[in-house]
């Protein structure tokens, strides 16, 4: 197995299970403080006795800034290697905080040129995450012109909006009915299927289409981890794709260049 | 002058124009390239050089959008734009990609930078690292609540600039790419498709599901946002026309001047509402400055909007002697409507269509032909560019 694949973990179990097809790197969603993932909380975290990194996707608002404080300080051990985080506040907090864990810019869909990337490398970032709404040819340039090693997403279902609206509840309050905060829609014309998934902070809307890009396993310069999204997965399905017997939809970009302009279209 | 500036979206030079007339202290406007809302008109350089001087002329401002998430290939030719816009004096760039902020640093080049939305800003803490980096406004989250922004503002005492009308993402900005899902168009390099309007069935129930916002409108928190220090009140809307975008400035110029003389009442707000709201076509909310949006914030079952031809004519000249305007019709009127006039520092004033006539002096029954040239017999002074659309709302039954 890849020394540099990662995965998010749904409960402190999880390790294991991934540890025994060969999986050594964790990344652990903080509870409260990431939308579209399985959580653990702090009391979950601290039994966790293997290195791992921390998740803190949400965009903050500045009195969660300030719970973090204490939770960062409660899990201040040697296990907690680092932490990959969408708001530049939590850069800011760790900095101040003086605190030597890695930090690692996770941002969705902002990590597409090299850069960009470096830009944020000079600025204390340790490593980033490449979007993945990019062609295998942009990946591959990034990686022959950054300054440090990167992340990519690899595989599993692909977070393609974020909104801190409730829309799943502000649906069930309008018609007065209970559906489940975890669900799928269909557009009504292409009919095509989203995932979507909402907490007390906000929605995920998820392409329905799983995103299998493990071509890129073979991209070895300048990769930090090969991110794998877990969510709404099995470890046994996670198994399956990386021994590539798992047939799954592959709606990625590697070999779909978007249009910037209408007019490119027909150019 | 005022101490909030108003800022306006310019689409073009002609809506440039206008925003300017009605009220804008500083308008935003995109270049051909690397500018969110691709498919706008937009600005050449030379175009730019024309809307900086005009601006400068009146004492106003103009940023440029400079707010695309890069790609590798964008980045051939951005040293060069930014130059070109640091020669042509633009006032700030508005920037969303740190790559932008690192390329002005590295080639000195002289340009002040305001940070786009599309960063989501939401705290003093990311505010800060823009700070550092020479950031001298930030456009905050649409999300920001009332208390987000009075905290950013005493940790940072940065220029804060707040949307305070228009359409709203469903998404935080640049945290979607439904567009680039559904259609391959780049949503973070201006080719958004807008499928958040888009209409959706939910797996166990047979209504419509809907993520699609209201817009927002700010009116109402006007002179509170003013209390707690935000520096600059953004409009949304580059791809309008120059009636919304009239409409709507003509509406906040007012307010923010009232509530500076101490004039304004709750009788002119809600005046003030009734006309940005047919002016839309949409219903519009404060979406998240004093609450989290519920679902009255949201629309369900498709969209209530319908289409009007409120806008009737342009103002194309005054006679003062003979009371008589000419008109560039833009929709359908005839002998016998009631319209109403409204135009920069004048209150809005009714008039009564007694006559039309054509451009032979003749007189008619009905303006039918869009962008017709009539002239109607007016007691009130008119002056070009002045707007007519159809009374709808009595501010005298307001107050």
């Amino acid at each position: 197995m890849n020394a540099k694949i990662i995965v998010n973990i749904k409960n402190a179990k999880e390790i294991k299970e991934y540890q025994n097809i060969g999986i050594q790197n964790f990344l652990v969603p903080l509870a409260d403080f990431c939308v579209g993932y399985d959580e653990l909380t702090v009391e979950d975290i601290k039994t966790i006795k293997n290195d791992f990194y921390l998740l803190i996707n949400r965009i903050l608002p500045y009195e969660d800034l300030e719970k973090l404080k204490s939770i960062f300080a409660s899990l201040n051990n040697n296990y907690l290697k680092g932490v990959f985080f969408e708001d530049l506040g939590v850069l800011e907090l760790i900095d101040e905080l003086n605190l030597k864990w890695e930090k690692i810019y996770f941002p969705n869909h902002f990590g597409t040129n090299y850069a960009s990337i470096n830009a944020f490398f000079k600025r204390g970032i340790d490593s980033m995450l490449v979007a993945n709404e990019l062609t295998k040819e942009e990946i591959e340039d990034i990686l022959d012109n950054v300054n440090k090693d990167v992340i990519l997403h690899v595989y599993g279902y692909n977070q393609i909006m974020y909104s801190r609206r409730n829309l799943i509840s502000n649906f069930n309050n309008e018609f007065d009915i209970n559906l489940p905060l975890e669900n799928t829609i269909t557009e009504k014309v292409t009919k095509k299927i989203l995932k979507i998934k909402e907490n007390q902070y906000g929605t995920v809307i998820f392409d329905e289409n799983i995103y299998n890009n493990l071509e890129l396993l073979k991209l070895a310069n300048h990769v930090k981890f090969y991110y794998i999204n877990t969510s709404f997965l099995t470890v046994k399905q996670i198994m399956q794709a990386l021994m590539n017997k798992r047939q799954a939809d592959n709606n990625s970009f590697l070999n779909k260049k978007t249009i910037y302009k209408i007019g490119d279209k027909n150019e | 002058m005022s101490k909030v500036e108003l800022l306006a979206p310019a689409g073009d030079l002609e809506k440039l124009q206008f925003a300017f007339l009605y009220g804008a202290d500083a308008v935003y406007i995109g270049g051909k390239d690397f500018s969110l809302r691709a498919n706008a008109t937009n600005f050449t350089i030379e175009q730019i050089q024309t809307a900086v001087k005009y601006a400068h002329d009146l004492k106003k401002k103009v940023y440029v959008t400079v707010n695309i998430v890069f790609h590798n290939e964008d980045l051939k030719g951005l040293k060069e734009y930014l130059q070109a816009l640091e020669k042509a004096q633009v006032d700030a760039i508005i920037v969303s990609d740190l790559v932008v902020i690192d390329l002005i640093a590295k080639e000195k080049i002289n340009l002040e930078v305001h940070l786009s939305t599309q960063a989501s800003t939401l705290n003093a803490k990311s505010a800060n690292f823009y700070k550092k980096e020479g950031v001298t406004r930030l456009v905050l989250a649409r999300e920001a609540s009332r208390e987000d922004i009075i905290h950013i503002k005493k940790q940072t005492n940065m220029d804060l600039e707040v949307f305070i009308h228009g359409a709203m993402c469903t998404s935080f900005s640049g945290k979607c790419v439904l567009s680039n899902c559904f259609t391959n168009r780049d949503s973070n390099r201006g080719g958004c498709a807008q499928i958040c309007r888009w209409i959706f069935a939910i797996a166990g129930s047979d209504k419509p599901f809907s993520i699609t916002p209201k817009d927002l409108n700010m009116v109402t928190y006007i002179k509170d946002m003013m209390d707690i220090g935000v520096n600059s009140f953004k409009i949304e809307g580059r791809m309008r026309s120059i009636y919304y975008v009239s409409t709507v400035l003509n509406v906040y110029r007012s307010i923010i001047d009232k509530i500076e003389s101490k004039t304004i009442t709750d009788a002119y707000i809600k005046y003030y509402q009734d006309i940005l709201n047919r002016c839309a076509n949409r219903e519009s909310t404060p979406q998240f400055y004093d609450n989290l949006p519920t679902n009255k914030e949201q629309y369900f079952l498709g969209r209530q909007e319908e289409s009007n031809q409120d806008f009737i004519g342009l103002v194309k000249a005054y006679d003062e002697k003979k009371k008589i305007a000419t008109i560039e019709q833009r929709n359908y009127f005839k002998i016998g409507d009631v319209l109403e006039a409204f135009g920069p520092n004048k209150e809005p004033f009714e008039i009564k269509i007694n006559k039309i006539y054509n451009e032979n002096m003749e007189e008619i029954d009905v303006a039918r032909h869009p962008r017709m040239i009539v002239q109607i017999p007016c007691e009130k002074q008119l002056a070009e560019n002045d707007m007519l659309r159809l009374k709808i709302f009595d501010i005298s039954s307001y107050l």
